[in-house]
């Protein structure tokens, strides 16, 4: 190609164009059908996906055979951005000014590309490249350590490139199944901790750092969800050195409070909710058991890899260690509860077809572990390849088949087959624990009833039957948890399902993981020993130090909730449809750091608190247009923060720490709206134990709680990875004038009382101190002032101000 | 079709970001980004009125006559009352008169007088299938498109692919029947995996039309303008070195929002600016019967009925109301198990004279020709009698997913058609059989927006409203 003729003809083609120097393909008209023509696919023209399913196609068919490699044709490689770019032939934004777009449709057969006998780019390939430049020629090919660019990139899933899927040694190639990248280790890494390593391995910038005050605000509603003290963020203001910083991390780090922050994200991500959905929207018992078990998982650093374990396989794994109610009695309980993972799935009790149903269930849980754990989109391979990753539908079911010892969730209330036996609960206790109590308790039946027979009494005899009955209805007196229970010795078996529906079965497949991940370590589903169970078999794959996943999608959600965005922006989804990570070497030290640490998730919080990057201040921004990942944001608070701030603020936040989920009062109209059913189980608990922290509230998926859900709280019924953060009318009705908060705001004003008296000056400094935990200004006790007007009814009312105020909701 | 990668993606500018924090309740920033961008296909509608029968009313006693059915009451048929599970059970006429009315010559029972006049401006669809005999997940696959939870309803895909044109009041508004909401509750107007500006907004025809929308009796509008102006001057001091922040401007105009909207959504529903002819009109001055301690009388729906035709001229995109309110299974709703004719009896007068009304006043404004009426529920009846319900005494219909009738008015749509047939007893569709999807397609296409391009991104796809399996606009009913 030679660069210098086409800038000729394109000088040419304007020249000649009829409309002038307005080229007829800048008219909103054309724009818009081609935004139409390419919404088949619907990924935006500026998007990852749509370079990888349409660009990249293009570039490898036409243009690489001659336009790559250490000398290609007309110096011109199109293998990166970088080749394009040096030799100038896209125009970002513009594809009239690009030379690429004029090679491919000119009629000069001196300068079209490819050039005959090669066949020309069908027309909707041109289109594509006009729409992909349009957007601003995005081109993933930039990163030094990704892929070599001579060779055909993987990330096109096998399904898009080929008809048959095969996996080839470009998918495995992929970077998310690499093993991770060791950082190069530098001349003076020796004297540097983790956190400067972290600080090195990111781009350099002159922020400044935020002040004290802002620090330590961020950091408690980083890792409480509530504010810190005025009177600690003058202890920091006055020694906020790095010690001292890092002694108030590890104080944070071992209140409950940090796990039932921090747990409420996990939940999110495993799409907790109490009830099933669906009409009854039925109870599960004891949901909230597991809800306890994050939190003290969390409190107490549980390693990672033993988390997983837990929740995947809880119960084979305390069998394969021999505990038992009897033996190492508390892990074993933790176990068992762990297992709750497989039961927080929406149900529904009144199936059409309750074969369907059970796949359905048991995708359900697919599709949560590979988010949650994987970051993988697995539930695309369910009724055909995917499309996009080198996951196979026999992958899907293979992986499934770990599955399929498990007894399905309760049972139908239609029946038909292909649901459980209802055992959906087990007693935390053992079988001895259960027949002793059950023995003694006969026995004294026996004793009673004997007692009965030589009574004549009317009056004793009837107090007697009345013991008996009692006891003869009394429940074991252990506690129970939403657990897994299997099916039997002998797992149900598998068969891939054509196009997933259950009643076409094809071949039966054996459980395997995902034929693309090579095997790592002892290869993990065949040497281990043969009597391993299967669930524990996928639990440790997944947890398996070499998976090269695990690790990198869990420090990953760690960073984002930090800083705000991922490294991977992404975080459910490392394949081939998320986007690919801003700083790969960044992200595979953490994940080294992670695992080497044992798992410790604490660990990863306390690298990352002591970084310089995060003591950075949100503003100026790095970047105007778009948030970095290694600047703190500015962001709202989420709605359990800000409804437990307010509570911590006003001084009234209860202390519970566990048990059964809290019902808030509703007010009326949400209960006129709401179907019976729902309000009719809504067991209104007692107004003190209703302001504890709100990962105590019921979760119920057909009635969440109001403030909650207008404040964008998380789906519920399929994993959330990142809020949606909405702004909207409601919200701002809700704040300013739901009943609840009128109590708290009334709550803060006598709290105000209480602490300043009653001069005003006094009051407002105060407010200012507890909501913003700062003096108020000058101005802002002005302000404060001239709105009171010395009416104390008015207090109330600049409490609901303050709390509904951009500095109280947001967070630098 | 939306060029729109929503996902949080450090290329995207800040542009892109703001899709998610509309001030208002619709996405303002997607609004303004579609602005002076017609939809991509041609369309006449830029309303939905969508009246929604919950329990599922009866097509064989409405607009489905089936002679055969009439001539053989009492015989005994195998009749497939769930799937797969058959049983004896016994044909049940209808006890209503069908007659032909209009030039269309469309039939209708005695038990909708008032609609049987307008049966010229309707397009019956009399065959549509849907998956689910069970009221929870018929209701969520006819409002979200599946029979799982968790997917966004159609009110919030007309929303999400159209935007608002009205930012102070809801884009996607639901009245519900006082007698409660539908089974499933919130899940049937739920905006899924989208942002929360989707979702749909429950407005009430008495008391507060909003929830919260006022703030508690000791606070008046004066003091609440003082509330709010001094909360603005705060946020102004907190944005003054974050100006550059888009999302604190937001919300500091969606207070101003909120404010109007104390304003808007009531003058929305105020009808004392409706002449007396109009509310005479709809029924809604009637009082309410006392044959019966369910009956309503066409009151509500009148009132409700009339709130929507405001609010479509308000720029609302989609309005739902829903008859039949409660527990599934009793007279309260739709669903006759209990006994058809005292159903029909109870619900047919409710919305009779309101509905008739709402078609005549949408066409003497004007407005017929850019709203569209839908009407259905989330499933039809059994021709057979329902006798386990009703204690053994014959009378009641159960549940019929298998063939059923939803009809369509204005906008696009051709006017005195009926499409599709059930067989002879009016149990399943057999003549151009269509399911639920393809309504889903039907009503995308009308508003200008293509079923198979409408997508939004989540879990690794590009999830639709009428998912995977193909589905296609029923165009035999549109002009």
């Amino acid at each position: 190609m030679r660069i210098p003729k086409l800038h000729r003809t394109i000088a040419l083609l304007l020249d000649l164009s009829p409309w002038g120097l307005v080229p007829w393909f800048f008219f909103p008209w054309f724009v818009g059908s081609l935004t139409c023509a390419f919404a088949q696919d619907s990924f935006a023209p500026d998007s990852a996906a749509f370079f990888e399913s349409k660009i990249r196609p293009i570039l490898e068919s036409h243009c690489l055979e001659c336009h790559s490699g250490p000398s290609p044709k007309g110096d011109l490689s199109l293998a990166d951005q970088a080749g394009w770019q040096s030799a100038g032939i896209i125009q970002p934004g513009d594809p009239n000014q690009s030379a690429l777009i004029d090679a491919v449709t000119s009629d000069d057969p001196e300068s079209h590309m490819p050039p005959a006998p090669k066949p020309a780019l069908k027309p909707s390939e041109i289109q594509a490249l006009r729409a992909w430049i349009a957007a601003g020629a995005f081109d993933p090919r930039t990163d030094p350590n990704g892929l070599d660019p001579n060779n055909p990139s993987p990330s096109i899933g096998p399904k898009k490139r080929n008809r048959i899927f095969e996996i080839t040694d470009s998918d495995r190639a992929y970077w998310a199944f690499q093993p991770l990248a060791k950082p190069e280790i530098q001349p003076d890494d020796f004297h540097r901790s983790p956190s400067q390593k972290i600080d090195r391995l990111l781009p350099s910038n002159d922020l400044p750092v935020a002040p004290p005050g802002e620090r330590l605000r961020r950091l408690y509603l980083d890792l409480w969800g509530l504010p810190p003290t005025f009177e600690q963020v003058q202890a920091f203001e006055k020694d906020p050195s790095a010690d001292r910083w890092n002694s108030i991390v590890e104080e944070l780090l071992s209140s409950h409070h940090y796990g039932e922050r921090w747990g409420r994200y996990w939940l999110d991500w495993v799409r907790f909710a109490e009830t099933n959905g669906y009409e009854r929207d039925g109870l599960k018992p004891n949901a909230w058991r597991y809800r306890d078990y994050v939190i003290d998982a969390l409190v107490q650093d549980k390693p990672y890899d033993q988390f997983i374990i837990e929740q995947l396989a809880g119960d084979q794994w305390a069998e394969s260690q021999g505990y038992s109610p009897t033996n190492q009695p508390d892990a074993w309980r933790e176990a068992i509860i762990a297992t709750g993972f497989y039961r927080l799935h929406v149900w529904d009790d009144e199936p059409d077809d309750t074969l369907a149903a059970e796949f359905d269930d048991a995708d359900d849980i697919m599709v949560t572990i590979g988010s949650a754990f994987l970051g993988l989109t697995i539930g695309c391979a369910r009724c055909h390849d995917h499309k996009f990753d080198p996951v196979s539908q026999v992958d899907y079911y293979a992986l499934l088949a770990f599955m399929r010892g498990i007894d399905p969730y309760g049972l139908s209330k239609t029946g038909g087959g292909g649901r459980g036996t209802g055992r959906i609960e087990r007693i935390l206790a053992s079988p001895a624990q259960v027949e002793a109590w059950d023995s003694n308790r006969q026995n004294q039946i026996a004793e009673l009833q004997k007692t009965l027979d030589q009574t004549l009494d009317t009056n004793s005899r009837s107090e007697l039957e009345t013991q008996i009955k009692s006891l003869r209805d009394s429940l074991p007196p252990f506690d129970k948890a939403l657990a897994v229970w299997e099916i039997g010795s002998e797992p149900k078996p598998t068969h891939v399902l054509h196009r997933g529906d259950p009643n076409s079965p094809k071949q039966q497949v054996a459980s395997r993981t995902p034929e693309v991940f090579s095997p790592f370590g002892e290869e993990p589903t065949s040497a281990l020993e043969a009597n391993t169970p299967d669930r524990l078999k996928l639990a440790r794959w997944i947890a398996h130090p070499q998976n090269p996943l695990t690790a990198r999608v869990l420090v990953n959600r760690i960073w984002q909730r930090h800083f705000g965005i991922g490294i991977v922006p992404t975080t459910d989804d490392f394949g081939n449809t998320g986007l690919p990570p801003t700083n790969p070497l960044l992200l595979d030290y953490l994940a080294g750091e992670f695992i080497e640490s044992g798992w410790s998730i604490k660990h990863l919080h306390r690298i990352i608190l002591s970084t310089q990057a995060f003591s950075k201040s949100s503003r100026p921004a790095i970047d105007p247009d778009a948030p970095s990942y290694y600047q703190p944001q500015l962001r709202r608070l989420d709605a359990e923060s800000i409804r437990d701030s307010i509570l911590s603020v006003n001084g009234t936040l209860n202390a519970m720490r566990s048990g059964p989920s809290i019902y808030p009062t509703l007010s009326q109209e949400v209960k006129d709206a709401a179907n019976p059913v729902s309000v009719s189980m809504w067991l209104e608990s007692p107004k003190q134990l209703q302001n504890c922290r709100s990962i105590y509230l019921i979760v119920k998926r057909s009635l969440k709680v109001p403030f909650l859900e207008t404040l964008d709280f998380a789906n519920s019924t399929s994993p959330t990875a990142i809020r949606n953060v909405t702004t909207t009318a409601p919200q701002a009705l809700l704040l300013l004038n739901d009943p609840w908060l009128h109590e708290q705001a009334d709550q803060l004003a006598q709290r105000l009382i209480r602490e300043a008296g009653s001069e005003p000056n006094q009051q407002i400094e105060r407010l200012w101190q507890l909501a913003y935990q700062r003096s108020a200004s000058e101005q802002e006790l002005h302000w404060a002032n001239s709105y009171l007007q010395n009416n104390p009814q008015r207090l109330a009312s600049l409490c609901r101000s303050v709390l509904n105020s951009n500095e109280f909701l947001y967070v630098d | 079709m939306l060029p729109e990668d929503h996902r949080p993606n450090p290329r995207l500018d800040r542009r892109h970001f703001c899709t998610q924090t509309g001030a208002g309740f619709g996405s303002l920033a997607l609004a303004s980004m579609l602005q002076g961008q017609e939809p991509k296909l041609p369309s006449k509608a830029k309303s939905v009125i969508f009246l929604f029968m919950f329990g599922g009313p009866s097509q064989v006693d409405l607009f489905d006559y089936k002679p055969e059915l009439q001539k053989r009451d009492g015989q005994s048929i195998q009749n497939e009352f769930r799937r797969g599970s058959k049983t004896q059970a016994v044909l049940q006429a209808s006890r209503r008169n069908f007659a032909q009315h209009g030039n269309s010559g469309l039939w209708c029972s005695d038990a909708f007088p008032n609609i049987a006049k307008h049966m010229d401006k309707l397009a019956l669809v009399k065959s549509l299938t849907s998956d689910s005999f069970a009221h929870g997940s018929a209701l969520l696959q006819i409002n979200c498109g599946r029979i799982l939870q968790g997917h966004p309803s159609l009110g919030s895909w007309v929303n999400y692919g159209l935007g608002s044109v009205n930012q102070n009041l809801p884009g996607f508004v639901v009245m519900l029947d006082p007698r409660g909401g539908p089974t499933s509750g919130a899940p049937n107007w739920s905006n899924g995996y989208m942002p929360a500006s989707y979702q749909g907004t429950l407005m009430r025809s008495g008391g507060q039309p909003i929830l919260n929308l006022r703030p508690p009796a000791n606070i008046d509008a004066a003091s609440q303008r003082a509330e709010i102006d001094l909360l603005n001057e705060l946020n102004r001091n907190y944005s003054q070195d974050r100006n550059s922040n888009s999302e604190l401007q937001a919300r500091i105009a969606s207070y101003e929002l909120a404010f109007q909207l104390q304003i808007a959504a009531p003058e929305a529903m105020d009808l004392s600016q409706e002449t007396a002819e109009t509310i005479a009109m709809y029924g809604i001055d009637e009082p309410k019967p006392d044959w019966h301690p369910l009956a309503l009388g066409p009151s509500t729906f009148g009132r409700q009925c009339l709130i929507a035709r405001r609010l479509v001229e308000r720029g609302v995109r989609f309005i739902q109301i829903y008859s039949g309110g409660g527990n599934a299974g009793g007279q309260n709703t739709w669903d006759g198990h209990h006994g058809i004719e005292e159903n029909l009896k109870l619900h047919c007068p409710e919305v009779d004279r309101p509905i008739a009304a709402l078609l005549s006043d949408l066409e003497r404004s004007g407005l017929l020709e850019s709203t569209l009426v839908v009407w259905g529920g989330e499933f039809g009846r059994m021709p057979v009698s329902e006798t386990f319900n009703t204690g053994g005494k014959p009378g009641g219909r159960d549940h019929n997913p298998k063939g059923f009738t939803y009809w369509f008015a204005g906008a696009g749509v051709k006017p005195g058609t009926s499409y599709g047939q059930t067989d002879e007893l009016g149990e399943v569709a057999v003549e151009n059989p269509r399911h639920l999807r393809d309504l889903h397609a039907t009503i995308l296409q009308l508003m200008g927006l293509d079923h198979r391009k409408l997508t939004y991104f989540h879990g690794g796809l590009d999830e639709k409203l009428t998912g995977v399996i193909d589905a296609s606009p029923i165009r035999e009913i549109m002009i």
